[in-house]
């Protein structure tokens, strides 16, 4: 091929870091509409609900909203693995540079959504203050931040792996690989991770461990995915 | 020669018991705009789907550029595989255009916005909003302004109307002469598709039916008409595609080389004769007896 017939040839970062920044550029659009949504909800909304009906409120509502939310984003993660595949190839890259564009995208995410944890705790200290109420918030919010990313991170990869068995081998294997998704809650009840902040070093290092586990096997499957035919 | 070529050895693809494709050799040449034509279900999206390593085989070989392509960066970097429906981020068409350029070293940002304009598709809609021939649009533009050295266009054109089809083929065959690449079109508009095509190959139920220069194939399609009994004796031993009688008029359709001095036979036996457009041949060729879709005419 003459690259000069074909016009101008730029050259251009690879493609594993191309497709991550567009991942992540995309996940942060939603993370502006759904990150103030759950501080205002999560710290602003729900106390003062519980407030107006004279109910005391937990140590920390925030703590429940930070543990739960990677479920969602587990989703959000599925989904974005089935849709963007094919597109990603026909655009003339790998589905090796997709896997770990995903896995550096996932763990990137994860680190954002992170960010918002002591943030939401500080807010809620301040307005549990407000009320009179005790306020419980983790002794490292350091800590907290750290255990926050690593769970994020085995969510949505747990996520992205069940996602692309099920795009690959079909729809019992989806539903067979469905207990992956709840990987993070077996491996920290195993681990006694009860605390936000009560992860020592051998269970980070556990964890860090698993996000690689998840990170190949994803690629592994990814690997020989066939992409379907498409209909207007 | 620009653009990569295509060699294709004995390649079949099988979704369980059925044979998508069964040993199709083939090559599409480089720097050269050719046409997948055959009927539905003949194997056109899976043969296409199979070069842009979309999917493996399940047997045979496919060499792009003279690679594999499976996981290939420098060969996939060179494909482009456009399908109607339009493999691009479902975000709004100014991203589609912004994802192009971040993802293709080739794309023309110039021509990209020159089509847009052109086919007239809201920046700001979002692509799941658009409709089917804005879809197939806006896969025209992405296939286009890729400008990638194998462009591989499945059924791109299908639900566009017919003023945008056209500004489609004018706007690739000014690209294509501009930038030259290998350029695959696979369509059911062959009569729309015929001026642009240097070489053609059918797929039937897929294998390989013909593939040929479009020159040589419109050469070897011809239809004659006349007395029915001159024109049997005319036709000897070529292979006979259609035969039409209408009291003691026969019209038949021959696909074949009939020598050089053919056209003096036929008016000396009084038959008229006269070639046969691509879309005519395809169609004789392609054509099973008892099917549902058969035009009519004895054989």
């Amino acid at each position: 091929m003459s690259a000069a017939s074909l016009g101008t040839v730029r050259a251009l970062p690879s493609s594993t870091w191309r497709t991550a920044r567009w991942l992540v550029g995309n996940t942060l659009g939603i993370l502006a509409v759904v990150a103030p949504l759950m501080l205002v909800l999560g710290v602003g909304v729900a106390p003062a609900t519980m407030a107006y009906f004279g109910v005391q409120a937990p140590a920390s509502l925030w703590s429940f909203a930070v543990e739960q939310a990677p479920g969602v984003f587990t989703l959000v993660i599925a989904a974005m693995t089935i849709s963007q595949l094919a597109t990603h190839l026909a655009f003339g890259m790998t589905r090796r540079s997709y896997a770990a564009a995903v896995v550096l995208s996932v763990v990137a995410i994860a680190l954002l959504l992170a960010l918002l944890v002591p943030l939401g705790y500080v807010l809620e200290a301040a307005h549990f203050r407000a009320y009179g109420w005790a306020h419980e918030a983790p002794d490292s919010l350091a800590l907290a931040l750290l255990t926050s990313v690593l769970r994020t991170a085995v969510w949505g990869l747990a996520g992205a792996l069940t996602a692309a068995i099920w795009y690959r081998f079909g729809g019992f294997a989806g539903v067979v690989a469905l207990p992956l998704t709840a990987i993070y809650p077996i491996v920290s009840a195993g681990m006694w991770i009860e605390r936000a902040d009560a992860l020592g070093a051998p269970e980070a290092a556990m964890l860090v461990g698993l996000i690689a586990l998840l990170g190949v096997a994803y690629a592994a499957v990814v690997a020989g995915i066939a992409v379907r035919a498409r209909t207007a | 020669m620009t653009g990569f070529g295509v060699e294709l050895r004995d390649v079949s693809v099988r979704f369980g018991a059925t044979v998508a494709l069964g040993g199709v050799t083939a090559a599409f040449l480089p720097g050269a705009i050719s046409g997948l034509l055959g009927r539905n279900g003949s194997g056109k999206t899976t043969l296409l789907s199979t070069i842009a390593a979309f999917r493996r085989p399940s047997g045979g070989s496919v060499r792009v550029d003279g690679e594999a392509p499976w996981e290939n960066p420098r060969v996939l970097a060179g494909i482009a595989l456009v399908r109607e429906a339009g493999d691009v981020p479902d975000v709004r068409v100014g991203e589609v255009l912004r994802y192009g350029a971040a993802m293709r070293s080739t794309w023309s940002g110039e021509v990209a916005e020159r089509l847009l304009a052109r086919f007239d598709l809201p920046r700001r809609k979002r692509v799941e909003h658009l409709s089917r021939g804005q879809r197939g649009a806006l896969a025209a533009v992405v296939g286009i302004a890729s400008r990638a050295p194998l462009t591989l266009l499945d059924e791109v054109t299908l639900g566009m109307d017919a003023p945008a089809r056209y500004a489609c083929y004018d706007e690739l065959l000014a690209d294509y002469l501009a930038h030259p690449r290998t350029v695959v079109l696979a369509s059911h508009l062959i009569e729309e598709v015929d001026r642009l095509l240097e070489h053609v190959i059918v797929l039937d139920r897929g294998r390989v039916l013909v593939a040929d220069e479009a020159d040589a194939l419109r050469a070897r399609g011809v239809r004659v008409s006349g007395e029915a009994e001159r024109v049997d004796a005319f036709v000897g031993d070529a292979r006979v595609l259609r035969r039409e009688t209408l009291g003691r008029s026969a019209v038949v359709t021959l696909y074949g080389d009939l020598g050089s001095d053919a056209r003096a036979r036929a008016r000396e036996k009084e038959i008229e004769m006269h070639p046969l457009p691509l879309q005519d041949l395809f169609v004789d060729l392609t054509d099973r007896p008892g099917s549902a879709d058969r035009p009519g005419g004895a054989r």
